[in-house]
């Protein structure tokens, strides 16, 4: 019990965690799948919402089942919960 | 890195386009199907994946309506399908690197740098004797040993370096600096003359002149005196030094038996030969003897190759047969050997001397044939001759 005390927000709840490069480059981990793939527009579902990424020359880096890694020239994050 | 081993497992390059791109996409991310380089395209996006990630992609394709092109191949599994219908083409391949990877292995030359005036075949055996020759396993090379060897086995080197380039062995060699003469005279002499003559030069370094130019001289007469006299009448002994230039008279007699052997060169030769290839030799071209007298001349040659020595070549043995007989009554043969014998004379005898005149007649006898000479010769017939000082 002390343990679960100590874990961090994110693992509590169950939220996506984001790590931002810059505007240049996101990692999402906990990603349930892509909604739209397009180069200015790139969303993605996660358990609890919904993120999109605007910007230009967007790109998948990287896919796997549970993280993805967006690349390109980001200008907006819009969290749709 | 990364781009080489996805060369060796091979990758394709897709394009997906239809209804649901994206929905594709998690498919291929739920069943961890890697793919990288993903580009939106219109209608679509394209990628890249494993060839045998491709080859189970279909049905999540099917299902997720969409369609499949591959764009580009890439990769070793598509070099290898191309050329399996060359299959020698592989091997020669394979049999050459292995060839090369084995050859690369040994020492092919031995150059030696710097052994002007050295004898090579003092060095070459040093170097054997320490073991190293065209052939020896690279990795068996102690530099260090071979190094102290050759300084040891040729006293005339100062300084060795044994390089290892590539596969050859670079010998590098600095000589000892010759000990100059000593210009200090360690003994009192005089100079006296070699042959009868008359004077025709004199050049005095050191002592007093006895003779003048045009004088003649009998051999043994004082030329030059060790003896000298300074401003204050005191007599002292030098090393004398000259170079006293004569026209002497030589007459010189050769005599050949009619008996003489003699030996008639024939046209036809036969040759042996060993193909070596590293320390390997093996018999290439063989010959029956022909018996008789014969003269063996040996010849290798080396395979070169931008200036690179390779390690394979040829040995040649080559034998020219004669014919034995006597001279008899051959005068043009006698003839012949006669003055070669005079030639020899020349230029061993009198080896640094002008000739002013030369005479000879042949006269021939029933046993023998008789060369009869008359020579001036123009030489320095200064001779030392040390004197001794009792006290």
């Amino acid at each position: 019990m002390k343990k679960r005390k100590e874990l961090p927000v994110d693992f509590r709840s169950g939220l996506p965690v984001l790590e931002l490069t810059g505007n240049r480059r996101v990692t999402v981990e906990g990603s349930a799948g892509i909604l739209k793939y397009e180069s200015e527009l790139v969303r993605l579902n996660t358990s609890s919402m919904v993120i999109s990424f605007c910007g230009r020359g967007l790109t998948l880096r990287c896919i796997s089942a549970t993280s993805v890694v967006v690349e390109g020239y980001i200008t907006n994050i819009d969290f749709m919960t | 890195m990364l781009f080489v081993l996805r060369l060796l497992r091979g990758f394709v390059e897709f394009r997906v386009f239809g209804r649901f791109p994206e929905r594709f996409i998690n498919l291929l991310s739920r069943r961890n199907v890697v793919s990288w380089s993903v580009v939106p395209e219109k209608d679509g996006f394209s990628g890249r994946m494993f060839l045998s990630d491709y080859k189970k992609i279909r049905p999540l394709a099917k299902s997720s309506g969409v369609r499949l092109r591959v764009v580009k191949r890439f990769g070793l599994p598509f070099f290898i399908k191309r050329y399996k219908l060359r299959r020698g083409l592989c091997v020669g391949a394979i049999i050459a690197i292995a060839l090369m990877s084995l050859l690369s292995m040994f020492v092919w030359d031995v150059q030696l740098d710097g052994a002007e005036g050295l004898s090579t075949v003092e060095i070459n055996n040093a170097l054997k004797s320490s073991g190293l020759v065209a052939g020896t396993l690279k990795r068996s090379v102690r530099t260090d040993y071979v190094e102290r060897r050759l300084m040891l086995r040729v006293p005339e080197i100062r300084w060795v370096s044994v390089n290892l380039l590539n596969n050859i062995a670079k010998i590098q060699i600095k000589q000892k600096a010759k000990k100059p003469k000593s210009s200090i005279a360690p003994y009192p002499c005089n100079i006296k003359a070699a042959f009868d003559g008359v004077i025709t030069k004199t050049t005095v370094y050191s002592g007093t002149l006895r003779v003048k130019k045009g004088s003649a001289v009998t051999k043994n007469q004082l030329l030059v005196s060790a003896v000298t006299e300074n401003a204050d009448n005191k007599l002292s002994y030098t090393h004398a030094n000259a170079d006293i230039f004569a026209d002497i008279y030589i007459v010189k007699n050769i005599e050949i038996s009619k008996n003489t052997p003699i030996y008639i060169p024939q046209k036809n030769y036969t040759e042996k030969s060993n193909i070596s290839f590293l320390w390997l030799t093996a018999p290439f071209r063989m010959s029956e003897s022909c018996g008789g007298y014969s003269l063996d001349n040996y010849y290798q040659y080396r395979l070169n190759l931008n200036s690179v020595s390779l390690p394979l070549g040829e040995q040649v043995l080559r034998r020219h047969y004669f014919i034995r007989s006597a001279l008899g009554s051959d005068t043009d043969k006698a003839e012949n050997i006669l003055r070669k014998k005079l030639c020899l004379y020349e230029a061993f005898t009198h080896s640094r001397c002008g000739i002013k005149s030369k005479e000879y007649k042949i006269l021939e006898n029933n046993k023998s044939y008789l060369i009869k000479s008359s020579y001036t010769f123009n030489r320095n017939i200064a001779v030392k001759q040390r004197i001794h000082i009792e006290s």
